[in-house]
């Protein structure tokens, strides 16, 4: 199933904290979902995540792949997104990632379709493309199918600092910088490939605390999905000395010994009931559906329909 | 398939390190206890039948009820003190004819892969199994439960089948077993042997079906298909891609378009349309 694929590795962007403006790169959005290549061969579509795990079941709407391409072999590079209150929706498409079930892939395919943002072509009819520069492999990529439905080329743009305000003020996960001339490398042999990623926001409630002695320092954050308070990581950073102080005169005072989360917490987390809310900024969401470097921007008002994903 | 167990199988002298996969999965549907009033999810909650609050993780240990209402409390060291052989391999013991193996003691299958450094050693084990028709009985620890398993080839590949330990196996001695062969006429058995003789066929699993199991996914299926299903908080909406492109193209425009006037803060930036190649 995988030999179109073969030992392909997916070539993976460097991080980086700020962007600067070149001639020699473009910049694309970096679309918050799943890194997926597919290896399409005389009608067969394989599916391969970034780690190489195969992922042809869980993506059907693929399987039309070969019938729109002008190709009868090709190995197609780009990130599977579902779509939830107009943008990306990370753990919607991780409940389509890790589906198993026949019956529960073909379900999911019709309440969470999928969107596919391809952004590279690798091979076209057995021709190894990796050695040409980015911006010839796009361009024979725009001729390998056209823009609808669930398919989508990822559009070049010349200047990063304005697509990176504009993704931020979409709320969405960053943009990436490419090499006009690069070639195709493995994972992150290269300085060709940056990653440049908004912080992202999300209201929570705090269901606990850890201590460090008699001082509070870290706060349990949770939010809510299916009407469960899920735990999603803790956060340290953000608060001022005299917040902190505040926080361990008037927590310890709350804590109630049931904990508010479903599903496992930290060992050393004391609880109280979910009624504080925070906003923080984040990097991005892990596998296990947690918070990536969050820090505190504010105490808010809201309720748990405000703390919801 | 994800990984259960990584290890290696010890054969003689040798060491054949594997990885192991469960093999088989229950496809039954599986369905949630909605409370009726909210339609969401029953939660289950650890509470102590006497004190009536719920327990932490870190507040339960494990007893063994030794008589009713007493308990032997066990505690992670006293689990330590057992000797337990190397969790990490599947000790071959003995060879034997998977005839002589009543399928009751078989439990649960699982697959092996070679790991690396493996390969010659795994196939050389495969072969040399195929070519005595043996099987093997070895000792085996998942998820800290030490089990007897056999050894088995299926299609160039080791399986393992955890067996039961004899006392495993109840005796049915206790169950009645009919009439005696006395009571039976020449003539019933002879039409009940033709019988079998006519309804037999080659073993073709592919030919049975879980009828139930596709009656119920068919209908759950008109369910949604008739939209009647309930969520305790209603989905969001999805969304366009495209627009989303659109709008996100016109953002750009819009900051380039500010960034060239001179009142700007901001370093003025050269350029400012999208790459020709953009679509």
């Amino acid at each position: 199933m995988t030999d179109e694929l073969g030992n392909i590795r997916a070539m993976e962007p460097i991080r980086q904290t700020a962007v600067t403006d070149r001639d020699d790169f473009v910049y694309q959005v970096k679309w918050d979902g799943v890194r997926i290549m597919a290896g399409i061969t005389n009608g067969r579509v394989c599916l391969l995540n970034k780690k190489g795990r195969e992922r042809t079941l869980q993506y059907p709407e693929l399987q039309k792949l070969p019938g729109l391409l002008q190709a009868d072999r090709a190995i197609l590079d780009g990130e599977i997104v579902v779509m939830k209150n107009d943008r990306p929706h990370f753990p919607a498409v991780m409940q389509r990632d890790r589906a198993q079930l026949p019956n529960t892939i073909k379900l999911l395919a019709q309440t969470l379709p999928i969107e596919y943002m391809v952004f590279d072509l690798l091979s076209l009819n057995n021709q190894d493309l990796r050695k040409l520069p980015l911006l010839e492999r796009v361009a024979k990529l725009e001729k390998v199918f056209a823009d609808q439905a669930q398919l989508h080329h990822v559009p070049c743009f010349l200047q990063g600092s304005s697509l990176l305000a504009a993704v931020q003020e979409a709320g969405m996960e960053g943009i990436v910088a490419k090499r006009k001339n690069s070639a195709y490398h493995p994972a992150r042999q290269h300085n060709d490939w940056f990653k440049i990623k908004c912080s992202q926001s999300q209201k929570c409630m705090v269901g606990g605390y850890t201590l460090h002695g008699q001082k509070v320092n870290s706060l349990l954050l949770g939010v809510y999905r299916d009407d469960q308070l899920c735990y999603i990581g803790k956060a340290a950073n953000g608060l001022r000395e005299e917040h902190w102080q505040t926080l361990s005169r008037e927590l310890p005072a709350l804590e109630t010994k049931r904990s508010p989360f479903a599903g496992p917490v930290p060992k050393e987390a004391h609880f109280i009931e979910p009624r504080l809310a925070v906003l923080v900024e984040f990097l991005e969401w892990t596998e296990a559906m947690q918070l990536r470097f969050p820090v505190i921007q504010a105490f808010i008002t809201a309720n748990a329909a405000d703390c919801r994903i | 398939m994800k990984t259960l167990w990584k290890g290696a199988v010890s054969f003689g002298l040798v060491n054949i390190p594997v990885s192991m996969y469960v093999a088989t999965e229950n496809k039954d549907l599986k369905f949630h206890y909605l409370h009726q009033a909210c339609m969401a999810p029953i939660n289950y909650k650890k509470i102590c039948s006497k004190c009536e609050q719920e327990a932490k993780p870190e507040e339960i240990v494990r007893g063994y009820e030794f008589q009713k209402g007493s308990y032997i409390i066990m505690q992670e060291e006293d689990f330590a003190r057992i000797p337990q052989e190397n969790t990490k391999t599947i000790d071959i013991l003995d060879f034997v004819r998977l005839e002589q193996v009543d399928p009751i003691y078989f439990d649960k299958s699982y697959y092996l892969e070679p790991s690396a450094g493996g390969d010659k050693a795994y196939t050389l084990i495969v072969e040399a199994m195929k070519k005595t028709g043996k099987i093997a009985i070895a000792k085996i620890m998942i998820r800290s439960k030490q089990s007897l398993a056999a050894l088995r080839v299926k299609s160039e590949h080791l399986v393992v089948e955890t067996i039961f330990y004899p006392d495993e196996i109840r005796s049915p001695a206790s169950l009645s077993t009919g009439v005696g062969t006395d009571k039976l006429h020449e003539k019933e058995l002879k039409m009940a042997v033709d019988l079998i003789e006519n309804l037999s066929v080659d073993f073709d699993p592919a030919r049975y079906e879980d009828e139930y199991r596709q009656a119920l996914w068919e209908l759950i299926e008109a369910k949604i298909a008739g939209q009647e299903y309930v969520s305790p908080t209603p989905e969001p909406s999805g969304g366009n891609v495209v627009d989303l492109m659109e709008a996100l193209k016109a953002s750009v425009q819009m900051t380039e378009s500010q960034k060239t006037k001179p009142v700007t803060k901001k370093k003025a930036a050269a350029g400012g349309k999208r790459a020709k190649t953009g679509a």
